[in-house]
């Protein structure tokens, strides 16, 4: 049983004690301040100071000759009452880098500010061990003891011992001390979680993270996301994936890494997250990359199967078959000429002839001669012109016919190039054959102009002429009732040559 | 502090806080051996003499220190059974080779008899009783203590249980002799039920006890007091006696207790 001993403010003050000092020290486990207190160890003894780091590299100082006439060179270390006071926080909260030493082993020994004497049979971790005479004094730390009685202690020891933890005897001249507000809360790693709540019993991990909420903490947790693959092996250890997919392979599972395909572009803005294309080319626009995107174009063709698949062409024409379809092919007719420069760019012509110059090249050219008849319908479709009268009906038009009446004689020959007389057989007017001289239906024949005599290229009567019509005849017509008599004419000439020869 | 003493009945003490060992003939200082640091807890002889020196808390090793002060064989205290360097209780230096105590509980041998390390470390169950064919332990209550005794390949059996009028500080040594006694020194205490808990007695005890556990003597010596802890209080010479080692205000005083 333990009482709290009450002490009058004015012996405090002698003892260089206020009273804002009495204000309760903050709770503590024992397993806080045992924590605490471990972290002095290796530091040096510092008389009168009291202060070390949890910082590894940070120099623990060195003490030499015999204190309190010693000398220490640093800025870490300790002696044992400004320890134990650091290691309790009392009178209150203080950083363990911070330099105080608050009380001497004579307050430890003597007063019971923020302490309570307690038998010296009934220790209990984190209680003190304090000695003290005229000549001096020491205090220790109490963490556990052993079946001989032993305590293992925490000390700053001496300027020679430094600051240790080890197995040591106490004589009974030693008393127990126990601080105020201590609770018996276990909290094996002194992460102030106790034992009972802490999901990580002896790794400190006050934040107690469980990230797959199995009641292991991660700090402790051989698999955090227990996805079967251990951390230490996990490319995503706080995510499960226990299929370690890692596209880029950098070492970061796709589950956890924010670039899977190692592109520089973050997944949440990559077109296509699981390909590389730090351009995010889309041509179709439609979100998904050209790098992923199985139909560039969005025509509805498949890349693979597209011969433009970059350009629409739901058709595929290709015209030249090159497999280049025409929508992207710059020479569809493949005749060597690109399309821009081509007057027929879906008909191969390396010629290039243009008989009208429409700009039109004749391969492709529906009117060849440009005079408005398509050619498929244009009796002369090589020769512009406006009449497309076909004496012989055999479709070659008379301003092209070699052979008007279409008997077989040219007409440069044809002694009725209008009528059809085959046998060329003559009537008396020489040069003019038998069949048109009966005033057969058919044309006189051409002068050396080519043209029927007596009548202009427009078939209008020459004057003087006998102006014939010929039956049928119209503006496209060149006969005129004035033929015959020149025909006349012409055969009574030449049969007096004849008989004068 | 500790000590130890060879068949010639030359008294070993260790004097820690000023780095030496001190060897007495008798009444007479003969000779002081240097030790390289004043961290050393606990000393022991070879069979040669030679003397090793536990240093726990500045090297955390065990050396071989010539009559020169100087290490000729240094070994790591920490490894196989130790886990940490504080945790060594006692050094114990046999024909076998170098053997330290883990918390008053199981002993490791850390060196050969040559003194080198060994990797792997033999453990042995307590502390080594050769005339008993085992190895002892003892444990402390609030009023008592009781000691075990464990056989080659046998399972521990109490040796023998010591009941006390004063409560039981803290046990301050366990020997065995060639006659197969063992020897138990505790520190005790009566403090006052109240708070303060005031100091109301102590003194040191040394119980003696045949080879069957019988108690044949107690005898009461001046208490240990002071700051200072001992290491080694009690012992079991080379040369058969039995020794202890206690603190007052004058001092160390070094004693034999057994012809």
């Amino acid at each position: 049983m333990t009482t709290r001993t009450q002490l009058p403010l004015l012996l405090l003050a002698a003892l260089g004690l206020s009273s804002v000092a009495l204000a309760a020290p903050p709770t503590q486990t024992r397993d806080q301040i045992i924590a605490r207190g471990k972290g002095v160890v290796g530091f040096s003894y510092w008389w009168g100071h009291g202060r070390w780091t949890t910082d590894s590299s940070a120099y623990r100082g060195s003490c030499s000759g015999s204190c309190p006439s010693c000398s220490h060179s640093g800025a870490y270390g300790a002696d044992c009452s400004g320890f134990v006071a650091k290691a309790w926080q009392v009178p209150g909260t203080s950083a363990v880098t911070t330099d105080s030493h608050p009380y001497s082993t004579y307050h430890f020994y003597h007063n019971a500010t923020h302490w309570t004497h307690i038998s010296r049979g009934s220790t209990k971790k984190a209680d003190a061990m304090v000695y003290r005479t005229s000549s001096g004094g020491h205090i220790f730390l109490y963490e556990s003891g052993d079946p001989w009685g032993w305590m293992t202690a925490i000390e700053c020891k001496s300027c020679s011992g430094g600051c240790v933890r080890a197995g040591r005897s106490a004589s009974s001249s030693y008393k127990a001390i126990r601080r105020h507000n201590i609770t018996d809360v276990v909290d094996t790693d002194g992460d102030g979680v106790p034992d009972a709540k802490d999901n990580c019993k002896t790794v400190k991990n006050a934040d107690q993270k469980d990230t797959d909420k199995d009641g292991k903490g991660d700090a402790c947790d051989t698999d955090d996301d227990n996805d079967g693959i251990l951390d230490t092996k996990d490319n995503c250890p706080l995510v499960k994936n226990a299929s370690q997919k890692d596209t880029d392979g950098d070492g970061k599972g796709d589950a956890c890494d924010t670039d899977m395909d190692g592109d520089g572009v973050p997944n949440a803005s990559d077109n296509c997250p699981l390909v590389k294309n730090a351009d995010q080319k889309d041509t179709d626009k439609d979100g998904k990359g050209d790098a992923c995107d199985a139909d560039d174009d969005g025509d509805g063709v498949p890349d693979a199967a597209d011969n433009c698949p970059k350009h629409a062409n739901a058709d595929q024409l290709d015209t030249d078959k090159d497999g280049k379809g025409d929508a992207c092919d710059t020479d569809d007719d493949n005749d060597g000429l690109l399309d821009e420069d081509d007057n027929c760019p879906t008909v191969a012509n390396a010629n290039q002839t243009d008989m009208d110059e429409d700009g039109i090249g004749d391969s492709c050219d529906d009117d060849l001669d440009g005079d408005g008849f398509a050619n498929d319908v244009d009796v002369c479709p090589l020769l512009a012109g406006e009449n497309q009268d076909d004496t012989d009906g055999d479709g070659l038009g008379d301003e092209c016919d070699d052979d008007l009446d279409g008997d077989g004689v040219l007409n440069v020959v044809d002694n009725c190039p209008s009528v059809a007389n085959a046998d060329q057989e003559e009537s008396v007017v020489e040069g003019i054959g038998q069949a048109c001289a009966d005033g057969a239906v058919g044309e006189p024949p051409l002068g050396p102009t080519g043209m029927q005599e007596g009548f202009t290229p427009d078939g209008v009567p020459v004057e003087g002429s006998c102006g014939c019509t010929l039956p049928g005849a119209g503006s496209g017509h060149r006969r005129s009732g004035a033929l015959g008599l020149v025909l006349l004419g012409l055969f009574l000439m030449r049969r007096g040559r004849r008989e004068r020869a | 502090m500790s000590f130890v003493v060879d068949e010639r009945g030359r008294a070993f003490v260790l004097d820690q806080i000023n780095s030496r060992i001190q060897v007495f003939e008798g009444d007479r200082l003969a000779r002081i051996v240097p030790l390289p640091a004043d961290t050393i807890q606990d000393i022991a002889l070879d069979a040669k003499g030679g003397v090793w020196a536990l240093d726990r808390l500045g090297a955390g090793s065990v050396a071989h220190v010539t009559e020169d002060g100087v290490v000729s064989h240094e070994i790591a205290l920490v490894g196989d059974g130790v886990e940490d360097a504080g945790d060594v209780s006692a050094l114990e230096v046999r024909a076998d080779g170098v053997w330290v105590e883990v918390r008053h509980a199981t002993l490791v041998q850390i060196a050969s008899a040559d003194g080198i390390a060994l990797a792997d470390r033999p453990v042995a169950p307590g502390r080594f009783a050769d005339a008993l064919g085992g190895h002892l332990r003892a444990a402390k209550s609030s009023f008592g203590a009781a000691i075990t005794l464990q056989k080659q390949g046998e399972r521990p059996e109490v040796f023998a249980k010591l009941r006390f009028s004063m409560r039981v500080g803290h046990l301050t040594g366990l020997e065995s002799d060639r006659e197969g006694n063992v020897h138990v020194s505790l520190h005790l205490f009566d403090e006052s039920p109240e708070p303060p808990f005031e100091l109301l007695a102590q003194q040191d005890l040394v119980v003696t006890l045949d080879r069957a556990g019988r108690e044949l003597s107690r005898v009461v010596l001046p208490p240990e007091s002071g700051a200072e802890e001992s290491f080694r209080r009690l012992r079991v010479g080379a040369n058969g006696g039995l020794y202890h080692l206690g603190f007052d205000s004058d001092g160390a005083t070094l004693r034999r207790l057994s012809p």
